[in-house]
């Protein structure tokens, strides 16, 4: 294949532009391409190559973080995770934006509803107090997207001064007792024993992303951080600061969080130990 | 016409065949440099358009519709980058240094000092006299023989327009050149970038 100027046709230039024509092409004609960018040329596609790979990779890892977390806010911090045994497993959960029960004396409806009794307080010595509580459908489900069990949890919300501090509760999945529990259990900034209970405080960021999101190269780099999490599904880029402390009683596991808030990981492990205690 | 050579390659391109890209970038590239050449008067900055032209070349090529236009989308996005590189560049420039870079400019110096002869310099001070979406239009139609049809296609804009700018591009060519001949002085003043 050959490509000359000359041969392209020439409809629309008259005689006199001719002219023109010539004194432009002589004036670039001695410009010639360096060897070097081709090789320029080469490195850039590969590099773009690269990158668009890891970042579908990244994509697809957290297509599948976000089905745990997407559903429910609940699930912010536990709800993720695969069992040791039988491929990848994740917790998903879904429930009503507003609240089942509006008053404490109404948990005794909700343990009745969930088919469990929990450990709960109406009020911390901190000054967070009960406000309402929310039942939600949870499920086991396997890589391919089927549901292996199911329950439901309940999600009992504490405020103060305009912070609020979710209590999670769910039993224990049969498979997660058989199977010995989560392959990997978050790693704990600060673990607490409270008698036979080990309860452990966790501080996450979380970058919340709408779903046609760019992840950056600093995503990337925070990706390898396990308490960097990242999750498609808002509309716009949320930032925020993720406090859980969380433990497993009685067959229930527990799950005290919050975003953003005042306190810090003693404190909520304070909070803990008063529920932990309760019983 | 198109050539079914090139259409070919388009397909074994769109297919990932590596060596088709290659061959598209040897028959391409010395067009392709002269022209950013002429639109940004910098052979760095052409350089640097080109490489960007033909990585978005290789990593969209899926994007071309029609095989048979190849030459007019890779117009296109040597265009589009070239035009965003030298907005950018334009940016970048220093204030104190801006009298070498006034608006019709848009970047025209280095290219200067590897023009030999007179005549070679009054043509490139003339077209570097232009906007950008002039000196793109003289260009296509003056380097490239490209009919206004075609331009209008590439430049994503109508053939009125396209008429409209060479029209104004010719008007201004003319000017300068004749200016040039005559002495030169008053347009060296003005456009600041005629080494004469």
């Amino acid at each position: 294949m050959k490509r000359s100027q000359e041969s392209v046709p020439c409809k629309d230039i008259c005689s006199g532009d001719r002219e023109i024509s010539r004194a432009l092409r002589r004036s670039v004609a001695y410009i010639e391409a360096p060897d070097g960018l081709k090789q320029r040329i080469d490195r850039q596609i590969l590099e773009a190559l690269k990158k668009e790979e890891k970042m579908k990779k990244v994509k697809k890892e957290i297509g599948w973080k976000k089905l745990g977390i997407g559903v429910v806010a609940a699930c912010l911090l536990v709800g993720t995770g695969c069992l040791a045994a039988g491929g990848m497993k994740y917790f998903m959960g879904s429930s009503s934006s507003r609240p089942d029960y509006t008053a404490f004396s109404d948990l005794e409806k909700a343990e009745a509803d969930a088919g469990y009794q929990v450990n709960a307080v109406e009020a911390f010595d901190n000054g967070f107090a009960f406000r309402d509580i929310t039942i939600s459908e949870e499920s086991l489900v396997n890589e391919a997207g089927k549901k292996e069990e199911t329950q439901k949890g309940i999600h009992i919300g504490y405020e103060k001064d305009k912070e609020d501090v979710m209590l999670y509760i769910r039993r224990l999945y049969q498979q997660e007792q058989e199977d010995g529990g989560l392959e990997e259990e978050p790693a704990f900034d600060i673990i607490r024993q409270i008698g036979e209970v080990q309860a452990g405080f966790r501080q996450i960021s979380n970058k919340f992303v709408p779903p046609d999101y760019e992840l950056t190269e600093e995503d990337l780099k925070n990706m390898e951080n396990p308490n960097f999490n990242l999750a498609y599904g808002s509309s716009e880029v949320e930032i925020n600061t993720g406090l859980s402390v969380s433990w497993t009683q009685d067959g229930l596991r527990y799950e005290l969080y919050g975003t953003d808030l005042s306190v810090d990981g003693e404190e909520l492990l304070d909070m803990a130990e008063t529920i932990i205690t309760a019983g | 016409m198109p050539d079914m050579d090139e259409v070919r390659l388009v397909r074994s391109l769109k297919a990932g065949d590596r060596q088709a890209f290659d061959i598209l970038y040897e028959a391409y590239k010395n067009m392709l440099l002269r022209m950013a050449c002429l639109v940004s008067g910098s052979v760095e900055d052409a350089e640097d358009i080109v490489q960007e032209t033909f990585v978005k070349c290789y990593l969209h090529i899926g994007s071309l519709k029609k095989d048979e236009g190849f030459q007019s989308w890779l117009f296109q996005i040597l265009y589009r980058t070239a035009y965003t590189y030298t907005k950018k560049k334009k940016r970048e420039i220093p204030d104190e240094n801006a009298g070498m870079q006034e608006d019709a400019t848009d970047g025209m110096t280095s290219l200067d000092h590897i023009l030999h002869s007179e005549a070679q310099q009054m043509i490139h001070a003339a077209v570097s006299s232009l906007s950008f979406k002039h000196r793109a239009v003289v260009v296509l139609f003056y380097y490239n023989d490209i009919p206004v049809r075609e331009i209008a296609k590439i430049l994503g804009t109508t053939e009125g327009t396209v008429k409209s700018r060479l029209s104004a591009a010719r008007k201004k060519l003319s000017e300068g050149l004749k200016q040039l001949e005559e002495g030169g002085g008053e347009y060296e003043k003005k456009s600041g970038i005629c080494s004469l």
